[in-house]
């Protein structure tokens, strides 16, 4: 494996790895910012509940305030209810404050330790407060001491601002965790502030309905600071009662809130602002019980509105934990899912991407490299992976061929270079410049030159120019091919030895296309030799036509002079018998008469000589000729022989139509027919003239025949009848002759181009001539179909 | 909304202050603010009963509470600042109506002084209705009606005739049962 490879592998499965390992951490990410979330919410639930108990500290050290600061003007009997509630506000505060202190005693803040030592300090001054506040509610009402009064006001309010100062340091925490909370909280915050002046405010209120004291100006002044505050705090709760997400719940209870502390404080208020209003020594036209009473009602409506919204609190600060923890099981759903799928993806990738891909190249490189090719497994997948592999395989197996193929090539190039080599041909193929892309060894042999020594030399280097002709002939027999693509493919042409000695070949020309280029190939034979024996040939038969024209004019002269003296000595043997027979005996008359015989058959032989020799001077007339026509004429000419002898004609079938001399044809059916008739023991004679293209000698030819029943022919004498002159009987016997008929009829069809011979199963068994007319000799027209001869019948 | 904090309804508190101060003319000037003082503890008081009285589901909370006044009174001025506030989380809606044969669906109904006369037949016909009554009438708690604005050594008293409560099917805390003479008064 080279390390290119390796690496892209090593790249995917990194890009893969990253890409998963950043959604493990942004998923990762979720969970832990749910789990702070989570983790926040309950810092915010425990908060909120220690902000409740110092809210509820000062709720119940507010009323404790208001109840010790009138009771000590108070007889017992007529404070029991007062009383009363006094310790029941002081039982609850100290169990409040006590789990405060339980709450701040975990926390670490140096700051909060600081102000915690100071409300425990504040605390305890409470305690010896509410000490001397006790001891001095057995003494009557003129022996209270004013003093005690404030110092118990000033001792709860220092408490409840000590409480107010933990307050703030704790909750700065919890500004950084949640806005809402925040605003809630500090909606709180204002409300206890409102009841806190409100209630300093009543308490103060109360001491001077007890004492029957008009307000001086300080306390006047004291009680338009708390006013202010109260103002404020209500100013402010209502921006924040937006904010804060709780108009919908607190809504109504800030408003009925709002209307019970407007109905109590700023409508019977006044006659405490407002000194001057009031008569000097009138008391207040409310007893201490039921402004007490009114009071604190106006104050548990905040307090309960305190109460109200802390629920609220409580229940959002709740809800964000849940939702917290809601996210947490969501996100470590999602981040389950996202590493399954991750883990899925990346085995997914590995198993069915890269181990196959790898494989295949391993198989592919290993394939490269010699070894045996082994197909990967995932050739039955439908996937992309699988079409790859199948496409690789394809590959490897086109490859396997492409090899084997190769290796059948070369040894097909190797036989053909064999066969080539071998070949007594030569061989040349050149490109359409000429330039010549291959030869073989015959070539080289044939022009003198060395092994590859022809390659890329002009073809007209093989064949050159004639002597005439523009250089661009060279290339003509070559381009000829072109034209006419396999006309006149055989041609002869000059070639030209590495020595320059010219010689003839004869060449054959192809024309080729491989791959897109035309070559033209020629296949060369060195005739020199055939030329030479051609000539020689040709000049024989020259002298044979030469002789023979020689030796028929020799025998037409020797015959035509012949006869004059012949004639001659036939007329004076004539004159002798005539003018001197009384003078002879009759040995002497007898020997006349025979010179006269001997001489007419000589004249007899002599004329069959000069029509013989005339055979062979004169030209043939050829010309489309009707056989059936012929026969009849030749048949008219021996009508009275037929009709003596009583001879069967018989034709069985048309005869077709020919080219050739119709005389002289005409000439050998009279020589056949009369042969028939003549050559005959009497009795019943049978001829029969036909044609027939199922002769064993000449199949598919136009054979003719004329077939008798007469005396036949043995089978020694089957060619010498041919020859001139020559009889097999003797010479009187069946009509006498010169025995020339037969040899003229030989020559005529030679003439023809033809053939003549006769069979004959024997003597007394009649005979049959045959003959044929080739019909290309003359002008290549055969006999048309229609006309041709059938098989069968006399065949 | 908080009117408290509305600079206008102050003005307008302010106006009606001395609209009131006009109107009540005739009485003694030291007396004057001590008056109005006391009829601002009662209107206190008043929205305490709105907010500590219960009365049965089917009478009140569909339409709010409904206070009616019968007669006429400084009273009123400090009470109609309620008008479409709350107490227990109902909208308080104050009426005026001229008899008691009005006081059907009223919640509560405030007797004036100036109906001390008719009272008896008034509270006749507010009879066996879920209707809390009061009044500053002398005796009001004892002729039978419910709630009674008194006054003791010159200080607001509470009186109230439970019996009468009871019969009309109201509750009161104790809370403001408990600051209150309780009158053994007829039940109506």
């Amino acid at each position: 494996m080279r390390s290119s490879d390796l690496s892209i592998r090593t790249t995917l499965l990194l890009i893969i790895g990253v890409l998963n390992l950043m959604i493990a951490l942004l998923v990762g990410f979720g969970v832990l910012r749910s789990w702070t979330r989570y983790e926040e919410a309950q810092d915010l639930q425990r908060s909120t509940t220690v902000i409740n108990y110092i809210f509820r500290t000062q709720k119940y050290l507010s009323l404790e305030r208001s109840d010790t600061a009138p009771i000590v003007y108070t007889t017992r009997t007529t404070t029991a209810n007062l009383l009363d509630e006094l310790i029941s506000n002081r039982i609850l505060a100290d169990g409040q404050i006590d789990q405060v202190f339980a709450a701040m005693a975990k926390q670490k803040d140096p700051t909060i330790a600081e102000a915690m030592a100071k409300v425990r300090r504040e605390y305890v001054r409470l305690q010896t407060i509410r000490y001397r506040v006790d001891q001095a509610l057995v003494n009557p009402v003129g022996q209270k001491s004013e003093h005690l009064s404030d110092e118990a006001f000033d001792a709860s309010t220092d408490l409840i601002m000590g409480l107010k100062d933990v307050l703030d340091i704790y909750t700065v925490p919890i500004y950084e965790i949640d806005a809402v909370a925040t605003q809630q909280i500090r909606f709180k915050y204002f409300i206890w502030e409102i009841t806190e002046y409100a209630g300093r405010e009543y308490a103060m209120m109360g001491k001077l309905i007890v004492e029957n004291r008009r307000a001086t100006p300080e306390l006047q002044e004291k009680l338009y600071g708390w006013r202010s505050r109260v103002e404020h705090g209500w100013e402010i709760d209502h921006v924040l009662l937006k904010t804060s997400r709780l108009d919908k719940s607190l809504g109504s209870y800030m408003s009925e809130a709002e209307t019970h502390y407007f109905m109590t404080f700023d409508q019977i208020k006044d006659m405490f602002y407002n000194p001057a209003s009031m008569t000097p020594g009138t008391p207040y036209p409310i007893n201490i019980e039921l402004w007490l009473e009114l009071a604190s009602q106006a104050v548990d409506s905040l307090i309960s509105l305190k109460d109200v919204s802390l629920a609220e609190t409580q229940r959002y600060v709740d809800d964000i934990a849940r939702k917290a923890q809601r996210d947490i099981v969501e996100s470590m759903i999602l981040f389950c899912c996202a590493m399954i799928l991750s883990i899925y993806s990346w085995s997914v990738i590995v198993s069915r991407v890269l181990q196959p891909v790898n494989a295949m190249v391993t198989a592919l490189y290993r394939a490269t490299r010699g070894e045996s090719y082994v197909s990967p497994p995932v050739t039955n997948r439908d996937d992309e992976i699988g079409k790859l592999a199948l496409v690789l395989q394809a590959f490897q197996e086109n490859v396997r061929k492409i090899r084997q193929t190769s290796i059948e090539l070369e040894e097909r190039r190797n036989y053909l270079n064999a066969v080539l080599s071998t070949m007594i041909d030569g061989i040349v193929a050149i490109d359409e410049a000429g330039t010549i892309q291959l030869v073989n060894r015959a070539i080289e042999g044939m022009f003198g030159y060395g092994e590859g020594e022809l390659l890329g030399k002009n073809a007209t280097t093989l064949m050159p120019a004639a002597t005439d002709a523009p250089p661009r002939l060279y290339l003509e027999p070559f381009m000829v091919v072109r034209k006419e693509k396999y006309a006149d493919r055989n041609r002869e042409a000059m070639a030209r030895r590495k020595d320059g000695h010219l010689f003839p070949v004869e060449m054959m020309v192809t024309e080729m296309s491989s791959g897109g280029v035309i070559y033209f190939v020629g296949t060369l034979r060195d005739i020199t030799e055939r030329k030479i024996a051609e000539e020689e040939h040709d000049r024989y038969l020259q002298d044979l036509e030469n002789s023979n024209r020689e030796l028929d004019d020799f025998a037409y002269i020797a015959s035509h002079d012949l006869k004059e003296p012949l004639r001659g000595l036939h007329n004076f043997s004539k004159f002798l018998l005539e003018d001197y027979s009384e003078r002879l005996d009759d040995e002497g008359r007898n020997m006349l008469n025979t010179l006269a015989s001997l001489t007419q058959q000589m004249e007899g032989l002599l004329n069959a000589l000069l029509h013989y020799s005339r055979l062979g001077r004169t030209e043939m007339s050829i010309r489309e000729t009707d056989l059936n026509q012929i026969v009849q004429n030749v048949l008219q000419m021996f009508s009275i022989k037929i009709k003596e002898t009583g001879a069967t004609i018989e034709i069985p079938r048309k005869l077709p139509k020919v080219t050739c001399d119709h005389v002289r044809i005409a000439e050998v059916f009279q020589n056949l027919i009369g042969n028939a008739l003549k050559y005959n023991d009497g009795g019943d004679i049978r001829i029969e003239i036909g044609c027939t293209r199922a002769h064993p000698q000449h199949p598919g030819e136009n054979v003719f025949y004329v077939k008798d029943n007469g005396i036949g022919i043995a089978e020694k004498n089957l060619d010498s009848i041919f020859k001139i002159f020559h009889r097999l009987h003797p010479r009187n016997a069946y009509g006498g002759g010169t025995g020339s008929g037969l040899t003229i009829t030989k020559k005529i069809i030679n003439r023809h181009g033809g053939e003549i011979w006769a069979e004959s199963p024997g003597r007394g068994l009649g005979t049959t001539f045959y003959f044929t007319i080739p019909q290309h000799a003359h002008d290549g027209r055969a006999a048309s179909p229609g006309e041709a001869a059938r098989p069968g019948g006399m065949a | 909304m908080g009117f408290l904090r509305s600079r206008k309804f102050l003005g307008f508190l302010l106006a009606l202050h001395l609209a009131v101060l006009g109107v009540c003319g005739p009485v003694r000037a030291q007396d004057q603010p001590l008056q109005l003082y006391e009829e601002k503890i009662k209107a206190g008081l008043l929205y305490n009963f709105l907010k500590y009285t219960s009365w049965p589901t089917d009478s009140a909370g569909k339409g709010g509470l409904r206070v009616c006044l019968l007669g006429d009174g400084p009273f009123d001025t400090y009470l109609y600042p309620l008008q479409g506030r709350m107490a227990q989380q109902y909208v308080i809606a104050i009426t005026k109506i001229a008899n008691a044969s009005e006081a059907g669906n009223c919640s509560l109904v405030y007797i004036h002084r100036d109906r001390e006369d008719s009272l008896p037949q008034i509270l006749q016909s507010l009879r066996g209705r879920h209707v809390l009554t009061v009044s500053d009438i002398d005796q009001f708690a004892a002729q039978g009606g419910m709630v009674e604005f008194g006054r003791e050594d010159q200080k607001i008293d509470l009186l109230i005739n439970k019996n009468a409560v009871d019969a009309a099917g109201l509750n009161i805390q104790a809370r403001l049962l408990k600051l209150a003479k309780l009158v053994p008064g007829r039940n109506g």
